[in-house]
C-alpha cells in the first residue's frame, strides 16, 4: 500500500501521499496541489483500470472527469499532494480484493491497478434516491481516496443500518442497500422531511458524509443573484 | 402573596443559571429552583435594575452582583414595592417612572416617523405613476409595434384563426369603418378572427386585436360587435398596454431602490402593490377606453347604444361564466358602465346612423358550421 | 442517553447513542444515519397553526420528529450548512434563538415563537425568534463557529452574527461609530446588547458568504 498521510481534516482536507518507483496514483482532474519533480503525469481515457472509451463515456455520466490523470513515480520519495476542490472530509480505504460502491461525486484517488466502473443503479433506486446519485464501483487491489462535503464518518455495519439518501459516501458491495422510507408511515416519512432513506443489511463498511450538499444548496441558491 | 415565575444567575449554579418561583417574604426576595436549590436576597442588600429583551424585566442585584434574582412579570414591581415599602418602593417607582418617559419620548419618534415615511412613499407612488405615463407617451409608436408583435407571437389563441368566410370579412368591414374615424393614422390594425366558443375579444399593442367567434355568435347584430371592437381599437389608440407595462415596471424599480432586495414579507407587499395598482389603472383605462369607443361609434355613424345592449346581454346570458371566458367578466361594475354610456350617448348630437352592411344571420350561420377556411397564423389587416 | 458534539467546529454532528425509553426530538430533516431500530414518529412542530407560523417567520420546519430507541441504537443528527452546534441544559430558564438555529431538544422543552421587534429586524437579526424554555438539554447550530460571552452591561455585536440571546439581555441597533465612520468602516449598523445574561455569537454570516459569493457571480 502507498504511505500516504491526511493532514488538516475534516474541513480542509489533503493527502500527502509518497510514491516509490513504479508506483502510480490514478486522480480526478483538478485534483493535484503539488508534486515532486519526478513525478510524470498522464492524461488520458483509455489506460488499465481506467478502461476503454466506453467506460470513460460511463465516467462522464457518473459525474467524473472523462480524462483521468495518472500520476507515476520516476525516482524514489516523490510527495504528491492532492485535494478536493470544495471544503469537506479526506478517508482512506484499502481495497484487498473487494468491491467497493462509491457516490459519483466522492471519488478522489485510487491506485492504477484499481478497476473504475461507472455503473448504472437501476431506474428505480436511480429515481427515488433524489439527488440523481450515479455510482462507480471500485474493485481491485490497492489504495481508495474518497472525498466529501462535511466529515465523513465510518460504520462497520452488522445487521442492519439506515442512512439519509445524501449521506452515504461509499459502501462495500458485501452490503444489500434497498431504499425505503424512514418511518413506519408514508405520509409522516415524506412530513418529516427524512422521506426515503437507504437501510442496508449485512456486513460491511458504510462511510457517511456529515452533510449534504444539496442541502446547503438549497439555503444559499435562493440567495444568490441570477446570472 | 403569590409565586411569580422567573430566574436566578448565580455562579453556585451548575450552569450559571436557572428558571425559578420567586417569592416576596417579609424582608427578603426567595428564588426557589426547580431543582431545589433556594436563593434568598434580602431587601436591604437589593440593587435594582430594569432591562431585558422585552424592557420589562426586573433585576434585583446584590452588592457584589454575584446574585441576580430577575422577572419578567408585570405584577412583580408593584407587589415588591408595597411589601418592601420604606426600602425599595422609592427605587422602584423612580425606574418605572422613567422608563414611562422614555417610552412617550419613542411613542413620539414613532409616530413622526411613520407620517413621514407615509407621506415619502405617497409622493414617491403617484409621482412615478405621473412619470411613467408621461414616459410612455414620448416612446415612438413602433415600440407599441414590436411588443404587440412578440405578445402575439408568444399567445396562445385557443383556436384556429378564420382567414376567408363572412365572419372574417364582416369583422375586416367594421374594423375598415372604425379605423377611418381616427385622428392617428400610423396604426395597422390588424384584426384575426379565432374560431372558440370564448365570449371575448382583447387588444395587444401595435394594433392586433383577436376577436373569437363566441362573441361573434353571442351579438345579436354588427353593431354590438363593431361597439366591442371599438372599446378594443381605443385601447390600442391610447398605448394602454405599454402604460400598464411602464407602471409595473416603474413600481418594481422603486420598491427595489428603496426597499433593498426586496425578500420576505416585502417581496409580498410589493408585489401586492404592483398586482393592485395595475388592476386599480386598468379600471380607469377602461372607462377611457368605452368614452372613447362611444366616440368612435358616433363618429363612424354607428349607434353608440348598441354598446350598452350589448353589455346588457353579456351580464344577462354570460355573467356566471368564468373571468378569461368572458369580455364581460373582465370588465366588472356593469351598472355603472351602462349609466356612463347613456349618459354620453345624451351628449352627443343628433345625428342619423347608418346601420352596417352585413348580414348577421349569414354570419352567426358561418361560424356555427363545421368547414369554414382556417390557418393558424394567418391575418386579416386593414389600414 | 449518551450524546456528543462530533466534528466541531466545521462540520459538526449530534452523535445520541439510545436506550429504551429515552427520547429526542429533532427538526425534519435532521437525521444523517441511524440504526436501525431507532424509530420516528412525525408530529406537528408544536401544533398545526404554530408549525405554520414557525415555519413562516423562524424558518423552522412544519413537523418535527421524535425518536426511540426498542433497544440500543444510534442517531446521527445534522444541520443543512456547514458549522458548529451547542449544547445547553435548560432548568426552567428560558433562551431566544435566531431563525434556523433550533436543531433539536429533549421531550421536556418547549418551542415558542415570539416578536423579536424591529431593532432585531433592522439588526438584520429577524423580525421573529424561537423562544426556548423548560426543562431538558437542547442543541441549536450556526454556519462558522459558536462562542459564548457573558455579558453584563453593553456588548457590540456585529448584524448577522448572532445566533442565541438569553430574555435578561435587551438588543437595540446602533451605529457603529458616527455617521461617517460607520459608513466607510464597513461595519454600518451594529446590535448593542446589554446584560446581564449570555449571548451566543457565530464566527461567519451567511450574508458574507451570498455578498462574497454574488460578487464573484458576473
Amino acid at each position: 500500500m502507498t504511505q500516504y498521510e491526511i493532514l488538516a481534516r475534516p474541513a480542509a482536507s489533503v493527502v500527502k501521499m509518497t510514491l516509490q518507483p513504479g508506483e502510480s496514483m490514478t486522480c480526478e482532474s483538478g485534483a493535484m496541489i503539488a508534486m515532486s519533480s519526478e513525478i510524470t503525469v498522464e492524461t488520458s481515457a483509455r489506460k488499465r483500470g481506467a478502461g476503454g472509451l466506453k467506460r470513460a463515456l460511463k465516467r462522464l455520466v457518473a459525474g467524473e472527469n472523462f480524462f483521468l490523470n495518472h500520476f507515476v513515480a520516476g525516482a524514489p520519495n516523490q510527495t504528491l499532494i492532492i485535494g478536493p476542490g470544495l471544503l469537506g472530509d479526506i478517508v482512506h480505504h484499502p481495497l484487498t480484493g473487494g468491491t467497493l460502491v462509491v457516490q459519483g461525486s466522492s471519488w478522489m484517488a485510487s491506485s492504477t491497478d484499481i478497476d473504475i466502473d461507472a455503473t448504472w443503479q437501476g431506474l428505480g433506486k436511480a429515481i427515488f434516491s433524489g439527488e440523481g446519485v450515479f455510482w462507480v464501483k471500485c474493485s481491485g487491489t490497492g489504495d481508495l481516496f474518497l472525498n466529501s462535503f462535511g466529515a465523513i464518518y465510518t460504520v462497520d455495519v452488522d445487521g442492519e443500518y439506515v442512512v439519509d439518501t445524501g449521506h452515504i459516501v461509499a459502501f462495500e458491495d458485501t452490503l444489500q442497500f434497498r431504499i425505503a422510507k424512514a418511518g413506519k408511515s408514508l405520509l409522516g416519512s415524506l412530513l418529516g422531511g427524512e422521506g426515503l432513506v437507504c437501510r442496508f443489511h449485512g456486513r460491511g463498511r458504510l462511510y457517511c458524509q456529515s452533510h449534504n450538499p444539496p442541502n446547503f444548496g438549497k439555503l444559499l441558491g435562493p440567495k444568490l443573484k441570477t446570472r | 402573596m403569590r409565586d411569580f415565575k422567573g430566574g436566578v444567575f448565580s455562579s453556585k449554579i451548575e450552569g450559571g443559571r436557572a428558571g425559578a418561583d420567586i417569592q416576596i417574604q417579609g424582608d427578603r426576595i426567595a428564588a426557589l429552583c426547580t431543582d431545589g436549590d433556594v436563593f434568598e436576597l434580602p431587601f436591604r442588600d437589593c440593587h435594582l435594575e430594569i432591562g431585558g429583551a422585552s424592557g420589562r424585566m426586573f433585576f434585583c442585584r446584590n452588592a457584589a452582583k454575584d446574585l441576580t434574582i430577575f422577572c419578567e412579570d408585570l405584577g412583580f414591581p408593584q407587589a415588591l414595592s408595597t411589601e418592601a415599602a420604606g426600602i425599595l418602593d422609592k427605587p422602584i417607582r423612580e425606574i418605572l417612572a422613567h422608563r414611562r418617559q422614555k417610552r412617550r419620548q419613542w411613542r413620539l419618534v414613532g409616530l413622526a416617523a411613520c407620517v413621514g415615511l407615509f407621506i415619502l412613499f405617497a409622493l414617491g407612488y403617484f409621482g412615478i405613476l405621473a412619470g411613467a405615463r408621461a414616459a410612455i407617451g414620448a416612446l415612438p409608436r413602433s415600440v407599441d409595434e414590436q411588443l404587440g408583435a412578440m405578445a402575439f407571437q408568444s399567445m396562445k389563441l385557443e383556436g384556429p384563426v378564420m382567414t376567408t368566410g363572412a365572419a372574417a370579412d364582416a369583422v375586416q368591414q367594421i374594423v375598415a369603418r372604425l379605423a377611418a374615424t381616427l385622428t392617428v393614422h400610423d396604426i395597422k390594425f390588424e384584426v384575426h378572427v379565432v374560431d372558440a366558443s370564448i365570449v371575448n375579444a382583447f387588444a395587444l399593442p401595435g394594433g392586433y386585436i383577436v376577436v373569437y367567434t363566441g362573441l361573434i355568435e353571442a351579438a345579436e347584430n354588427a353593431e354590438q360587435v363593431a361597439a366591442v371592437v371599438a372599446h378594443e381599437m381605443a385601447h390600442v389608440t391610447m398605448r394602454h398596454g405599454l402604460q400598464r407595462i411602464g407602471q409595473a415596471i416603474g413600481l418594481m424599480v422603486a420598491t427595489q431602490v428603496l426597499l433593498g432586495d426586496a425578500h420576505g414579507l416585502f417581496g409580498a407587499g410589493a408585489d401586492l402593490l404592483t398586482s393592485t395598482t395595475i388592476n386599480s389603472y386598468s379600471r380607469a383605462h377602461e372607462t377611457e377606453a368605452d368614452t372613447m369607443g362611444v366616440a368612435m361609434l358616433h363618429e363612424a355613424a354607428i349607434d353608440p347604444m348598441t354598446m350598452a345592449a350589448f353589455f346588457t346581454i353579456l351580464d344577462a346570458e354570460h355573467g356566471d361564466v368564468p373571468d378569461s371566458l368572458s369580455w364581460f367578466s373582465t370588465h366588472p361594475q356593469h351598472d355603472a358602465r351602462v349609466q356612463a354610456v347613456r349618459e354620453q350617448v345624451a351628449t352627443l348630437p343628433d345625428t342619423q346612423y347608418r346601420a352596417l352592411a352585413i348580414d348577421w344571420d349569414q354570419v352567426r350561420r358561418q361560424t356555427t358550421a363545421p368547414n369554414h377556411a382556417t390557418t393558424d397564423g394567418g391575418a386579416t389587416s386593414s389600414r | 442517553m449518551e450524546t456528543e458534539i462530533r466534528n466541531k467546529p466545521s462540520f459538526a454532528i449530534v452523535h445520541v447513542d439510545m436506550e429504551p425509553g429515552d427520547r429526542i426530538i429533532a427538526e425534519a430533516d435532521a437525521m444523517a444515519s441511524m440504526s436501525a431500530n431507532v424509530a420516528l414518529r412525525c408530529r406537528w412542530n408544536g401544533g398545526f397553526l404554530r408549525a405554520i407560523a414557525k415555519r413562516i417567520f423562524c424558518n423552522e420546519t412544519l413537523f418535527v420528529n421524535q425518536y426511540h430507541c426498542a433497544g440500543e441504537g444510534e442517531l446521527v443528527l445534522t444541520q443543512p450548512f456547514p458549522g458548529d452546534i451547542e449544547c445547553i441544559e435548560l432548568k426552567g430558564n428560558s433562551l431566544y434563538l435566531q431563525p434556523g438555529a433550533f436543531l433539536a431538544c429533549e421531550p421536556g422543552v418547549r418551542l415558542g415563537l415570539g416578536w423579536a421587534g424591529f431593532a432585531s429586524w433592522l439588526g438584520r437579526e429577524g423580525l421573529f425568534r424561537l423562544k426556548v424554555s423548560g426543562t431538558g438539554r437542547i442543541w441549536f447550530g450556526a454556519y462558522g463557529g459558536i462562542f459564548a460571552r457573558e455579558i453584563d452591561h453593553e456588548y457590540v455585536v456585529d448584524t448577522g452574527h448572532l445566533v442565541a440571546y438569553e430574555p435578561s439581555v435587551s438588543l437595540r441597533v446602533g451605529m457603529a461609530g458616527g455617521i461617517f465612520s460607520s459608513f466607510f468602516s464597513g461595519e454600518g449598523l451594529v446590535s448593542r446588547m446589554r446584560g446581564p445574561g449570555r449571548v451566543y455569537l457565530q464566527s461567519r454570516s451567511m450574508e458574507s458568504l451570498v455578498a462574497w459569493t454574488n460578487a464573484h457571480l458576473h
